[in-house]
């Protein structure tokens, strides 16, 4: 009857809110914990940890090659299954996305510091400089610089890709179009919505990193 | 004193110093002659510890630098400058200076920059404390890599052809600097091209060729005829530099 079609009403707009709301969260979460994660990784494959070190990356490789989709129902699914415990959707979106945020981070935290000059390094040893003040004052802040614009570019990708997480039924942003465009059968007003708060947020990202960029890459400009 | 006793060095089968003694008391300027190839920049990075030791040893003022402990002792002792300078290119020039006195002697962090702009002053250089080396030219980050070397106290100054990478203008800017400092005594150990410089500032030459110390005299008798000359092998090196 009078439930269908009713139009939009102060509720969609809740409603948005509150996926805008998970999906940033999720979004931020991950981030944090896959940046730790990930830097861990990519230093104990840098320092080659026996053993650990290649163990790792056999994982990350696993996570960067395979659909997260996939991973996600292997955690959804697998996880409680395996260890029989339980889990709500959104702990498997943020263990997942964290996962795999780490896999990307590691790869760009070993190239970055590759691409470091070696010799600056030798010379800062040679003044008996330990490892942990080269890492500190030398690499990392150089290596950052270098990793700036594919941080960024992550960054857009995995917020991106927190719309999959709708599939299992997180309340994200995606997952409110979904309800909101059944309720009103409106698809071409309400996904255009969902699909520009995307891009606006993508786009913030974008401003924010171009900014870093240019702060930690300052010391290359030449006169 | 610095003391070099059989110092062999490979990388994999190459052996590029073939049994090297050597002993360097405080005070001495000693310039390091030979050809490419012939072993002196390993020698000068076997000192502090850059390569490890084939065999033989190495000892500074009694550290050992095959010992790791020791080695941060050593390092202490010797302070290198490279041949292409080899700054932190995202430290400024201060920051660049007194990064290991700060992190390394635990000098405090006014302290270290007041000696660093003085070492700058001495080198000309002091109204470009706040730059980045990207700003820079070759002459100006080579005399900013001696005050950060200078910057560490350090009993053995180690020159690692400093003016290699460097146009003639700029490598006299630099020879300058360290003739002032030769002048005021530190001990200086110098590989380099620059052979007039090495008569000039060093009481002793040691001349390097394939691996082995061809020969080690006093610079005067290095430079006469019935001294250095005297060896064909380096009668022709000092021939091509011009000599």
């Amino acid at each position: 009857m009078g439930y269908v079609d009713e139009g939009f009403s102060i509720y969609d707009l809740s409603l948005w809110v509150e996926g805008l709301g998970v999906s940033l969260w999720i979004f931020v979460v991950s981030s944090i914990i896959g940046i730790f994660l990930g830097v861990s990784i990519g230093l104990i494959r840098y320092y080659r940890v026996p053993f650990i070190g290649k163990a790792l990356m056999v994982i990350s490789e696993f996570l960067k090659n395979s659909p997260v989709l996939v991973q996600l129902f292997l955690v959804y699914f697998g996880i409680p299954a395996l260890f029989a415990i339980d889990m709500t959707p959104n702990q498997a979106a943020i263990i997942t996305l964290s996962g795999n945020t780490a896999a990307f981070i590691a790869v760009i935290v070993i190239s970055s510091i590759q691409a470091i000059d070696k010799r600056q390094l030798e010379a800062a040893r040679s003044f008996a400089l330990s490892e942990v003040v080269i890492l500190k004052r030398i690499i990392f802040p150089q290596s950052l610089a270098i990793a700036m614009p594919m941080l960024v570019s992550l960054a857009i990708n995995q917020l991106q890709v927190t719309s999959l997480i709708s599939v299992i039924g997180v309340i994200d942003l995606t997952r409110v179009g979904d309800i909101v465009t059944q309720r009103t059968f409106e698809p071409f007003i309400v996904w255009p919505i969902i699909g520009a708060t995307y891009f606006v947020l993508a786009k913030i990202i974008a401003i924010v990193g171009s900014r870093l960029e240019k702060k930690y890459s300052a010391y290359r400009v030449t006169t | 004193m610095i003391e070099i006793k059989n110092l062999h060095k490979s990388f994999g089968d190459l052996e590029v110093l073939k049994g090297i003694d050597l002993t360097i008391t405080p005070g001495e300027i000693v310039s390091i002659l030979g050809g490419s190839g012939s072993g002196k920049s390993t020698m000068m990075r076997c000192i502090n510890g850059l390569e490890g030791l084939s065999s033989g040893s190495i000892s500074v003022d009694g550290f050992d630098v095959s010992n790791k402990k020791e080695l941060q002792a050593v390092r202490k002792k010797c302070s290198m400058v490279f041949q292409q300078f080899d700054l932190y290119p995202h430290l400024s020039v201060l920051d660049n200076i007194t990064l290991a006195p700060i992190n390394v002697l635990g000098e405090n962090k006014v302290d270290a920059k007041e000696r660093a702009r003085a070492l700058l002053m001495s080198v000309e250089l002091d109204d470009k404390a706040n730059v980045y080396p990207a700003q820079l030219s070759g002459g100006q980050k080579q005399r900013v890599g001696i005050c950060r070397a200078l910057a560490m106290y350090p009993d053995y100054l180690l020159l690692d052809e400093v003016t290699s990478s460097l146009d003639p203008e700029m490598t006299a800017e630099v020879l300058v600097i360290l003739k002032k400092l030769a002048a005021e005594g530190i001990t200086m150990i110098s590989v380099t091209h620059e052979i007039e410089f090495a008569r000039e500032i060093s009481n002793r030459i040691i001349f390097l060729d394939e691996g082995v110390i061809l020969s080690d005299l006093p610079t005067e008798q290095f430079f006469s005829k019935d001294g250095g000359k005297a060896e064909p092998r380096i009668a022709k090196f000092l021939s091509k530099m011009g000599e």
